[in-house]
């Protein structure tokens, strides 16, 4: 256990006044460091608690952990019509980088939910071969964007026509290149297919190791998605463990929730990860 | 597979309900009924659904009759399952 620095700062980007990041560090011996991503939209909002929690018990036990608000998400620069796949890609690039030199060592990435698929994308991207530690991660892009665009149907439900009446023109847009407006956020084209091409259906990346934690209230089992996926993965000849525990799904509880199970159990699985 | 209990078991985590949910019946109503389910409420049921039970809700799948009570939404489960 030791006392956490914190640091928070702008790094400048092409939306003043840039991409805010929030770093937590130990006082005393680092063990490695994580650049976290975070999850899309109101899964974001809705796991800010929980992910400081978590952030602020790793660096008590001597990782340093890098959040980074990504371009239009948050309190970086920008409005959500300035979010872009690629450009959260550049996002990540820039946070790595600040991070790797600051703290001189190679960080680790940290994804929750679709933060998870922006990490995959991103190695693929890069070849760096960093390990990830995933939380609940999103393994359809494709599912995770009409649960997104259903936001909208369901605002429409109470109405006539289903929820088919409200989907089929916002995919129509976004197949014309053009951004659609939902929930409050501004949707482009650019982000909507990096989103729907991005999965983890066919397993991981295969350099580094990888952690992936989730979070159940009954029964801890895998769901049928979960281990098809880990089972591709350790066929592909990936370095993958993937656990179940007690939690809510923190991420879309319509209250602050929080699974601190989560975080003991990580901690447990990445204590092996010591530089 | 208690498909009812399930289900139950969902919304009561999306809606935060501690509980109050695992008592409902099947002609407990829901959409307009209780409060807590909101849209976004209704996205994230259908989200831990297909998360928790392995289905895709296609665009054409749902309305508001789905979420009318709990046995409409439970009928929906199970044949998304069949």
């Amino acid at each position: 256990m030791s006392n956490i620095l914190r640091e928070a700062l702008f790094l400048p980007g092409d939306h003043a006044p840039g991409r805010f990041m929030l770093l937590r560090r130990p006082a005393g011996e680092m063990r490695g460091a994580f650049l976290y991503i975070h999850p899309f939209a109101e899964e974001m909002n809705r796991s800010r608690r929980m992910i400081a929690t978590a952030a602020e018990a790793f660096a008590r036990a001597g990782w340093a952990v890098l959040q980074i608000d990504l371009t239009g998400a948050g309190d970086s620069g920008g409005s959500s019509a300035d979010a872009g796949w690629r450009r959260w890609q550049d996002d990540i690039s820039a946070g790595y980088a600040w991070l790797k030199e600051r703290l001189g060592i190679a960080p680790h990435l940290w994804g929750l939910r679709a933060g998870c698929l922006l990490a995959e994308s991103w190695l693929r991207q890069t070849g760096n071969a960093a390990s990830t530690l995933y939380w609940q991660p999103v393994l359809s892009g494709r599912q995770h964007l009409s649960q997104f665009l259903m936001l909208k149907a369901a605002g429409a439900m109470g109405g006539q026509g289903g929820a088919k009446a409200v989907m089929k023109p916002l995919r129509e847009r976004l197949a014309k290149g053009e951004a659609v407006e939902i929930a409050g956020y501004t949707l482009g084209a650019e982000l909507a297919s990096g989103l729907e091409e991005a999965s983890l259906e066919n397993g991981g990346h295969r350099y580094g190791r990888t952690v992936v934690v989730e979070a159940v209230s009954g029964e801890r089992n895998l769901t049928p998605a979960s281990e098809e996926v880990r089972a591709r993965w350790l066929e592909a000849g990936g370095d993958v463990t993937w656990e179940v525990v007690l939690g809510s799904p923190f991420w879309l509880t319509q209250e602050v929730t929080l699974a601190p199970a989560m975080t003991a159990r990580s901690l447990a699985l990445i204590g092996a990860w010591d530089q | 597979m208690d498909i009812k209990h399930q289900v139950l078991q969902v919304v009561d985590e999306v809606l935060a309900l501690n509980g109050r949910a695992l008592a409902f019946e099947l002609d407990t109503p829901l959409l307009g009924a209780v409060p807590e389910l909101d849209s976004m409420a209704v996205v994230g049921v259908i989200n831990l659904l297909e998360e928790r039970f392995g289905f895709y809700v296609e665009d054409d799948d749902i309305d508001g009759a789905t979420f009318a009570t709990v046995g409409s939404l439970v009928a929906f489960v199970s044949g998304k399952l069949r």
